[in-house]
């Protein structure tokens, strides 16, 4: 089963496609999440998931806003996305007939 | 990107510092945000290595019982010829212990030279091999135990006491004479093969059985100076029978031994991907 942060990041990659690289996936996590991810969570995760064959990473063109340095892109893989699609059902199935998730305010 | 984030991001492989610093950039972090995000990243990555055996092995295995053992030869060695010269140049002769003549103490002396020079050079090699990134720490004890390990049991055994002789362990932490630097330049070179990958499996099994024979030539010469104590004491010295002498020397040796293993890996996995 994926952590927490694994299954952020991967649907941070699916959702910018062809954009997703180290940088963009942390603006769009603290966009979304409202969380600040550091280069060192999103590094070694970025790692991680690819040791276990979820995304495939390679170095992109640098750009002028880099400083001339290149970026690190990110592709979702057939994998990850059968392991990030177990999390989320996993994730509804669990959640269900909970009060934040029927829009009660609780006890 | 200021300094400390540029010194910081050196302890990171090329590309991922090149990632890490673009992705700073484009996040407009600097100053002390964009340290302590490259400062998580380095940490995260030198925790990650100890997560592998390897650095543990280079840990204990080289910088801890071969650190050791090289620490007590180097000082030996270094020993036998600094009273060689003093002795030479306060009385014009050569120190000879009894029962133990100049030939042999020459022999045993360069014997010694010998091995310390290729079992720094298969230290350095071991410890790049296996300590990946933890490279830097592992090769700084070994250092600190080389130089330092007799230190350690002088303290422990009460023989120094710190507050009494501070001048002492500043002096040999530092780097100071010629035999250290010939050591560090040996660990220097075993880590330049180690990273070029250019030893042949030939070679590195060459290297095993001429370390072997040098290990077992060296102890078999300490039965010299075990002889010569025995006549000096009149017989009141029995030495230690020569297998029980040669067997630890044996396991403090065996990054020497382990370089051939390493090769062949190294060849399997080259075998693997192609």
């Amino acid at each position: 089963m994926l952590g927490e942060l694994e299954y952020f990041i991967l649907s941070s990659a699916a959702r910018l496609g062809d954009d997703a690289y180290g940088a963009a996936i942390g603006q769009d996590l603290q966009a979304t999440t409202g969380r600040k991810c550091s280069l060192g969570a999103l590094y070694t995760t970025l790692e991680r998931l690819e040791r276990k064959g979820l995304i495939r990473t390679w170095m992109g063109d640098p750009s002028p806003e880099r400083g001339g340095r290149a970026k690190k892109m990110v592709r979702i893989t057939v994998k990850g996305v059968r392991e990030a699609r177990a999390f989320y059902e996993a994730m509804v199935n669990v959640s269900a007939g909970a009060v934040w998730a029927t829009g009660g305010v609780g006890r | 990107m200021n300094r400390i984030v540029a010194a910081l991001s050196k302890l990171l492989e090329p590309e991922e510092r090149e990632c890490a610093c673009g992705d700073l950039e484009e996040w407009r972090l600097g100053g002390v945000a964009a340290a302590a995000n490259i400062l998580g990243l380095v940490i995260r990555r030198q925790l990650a290595e100890w997560s592998r055996w390897g650095p543990w092995a280079a840990l204990w295995g080289v910088a801890g019982l071969t650190g050791c053992f090289l620490s007590g030869l180097f000082l030996r060695v270094e020993g036998e010829i600094s009273l060689q010269i003093r002795t030479y140049l306060h009385y014009g002769v050569a120190y000879q212990p009894g029962g133990v003549n100049f030939a042999q103490i020459a022999a045993h002396t360069v014997t010694g030279v010998i091995v310390i020079a290729l079992w720094s050079w298969a230290c350095g090699f071991v410890l790049a091999s296996l300590s990946g990134r933890a490279f830097w720490i592992t090769s700084l004890l070994f250092y600190l135990m080389l130089r330092d390990s007799f230190l350690i049991r002088a303290f422990m055994s009460g023989t120094i006491v710190l507050k009494q002789e501070p001048v002492v362990l500043l002096h040999r932490l530092l780097p100071l004479d010629p035999f250290v630097m010939a050591c560090l330049f040996m660990l220097a070179i075993g880590v330049r093969a180690s990273r070029k990958d250019a030893l042949r499996q030939n070679t590195s099994l060459y290297l095993a059985a001429f370390g072997f024979a040098l290990i077992v030539l060296l102890v078999w010469m300490e039965s010299w100076f075990a002889a010569g104590f025995a006549q000096w004491s009149g017989e009141q010295y029995f030495a230690t029978p020569f297998l029980y002498r040669l067997l630890p020397w044996l396991a403090g040796a065996w990054p020497i031994f382990s370089i051939p293993l390493i090769q062949n890996r190294r060849q399997t996995a080259r075998g693997a991907t192609s």
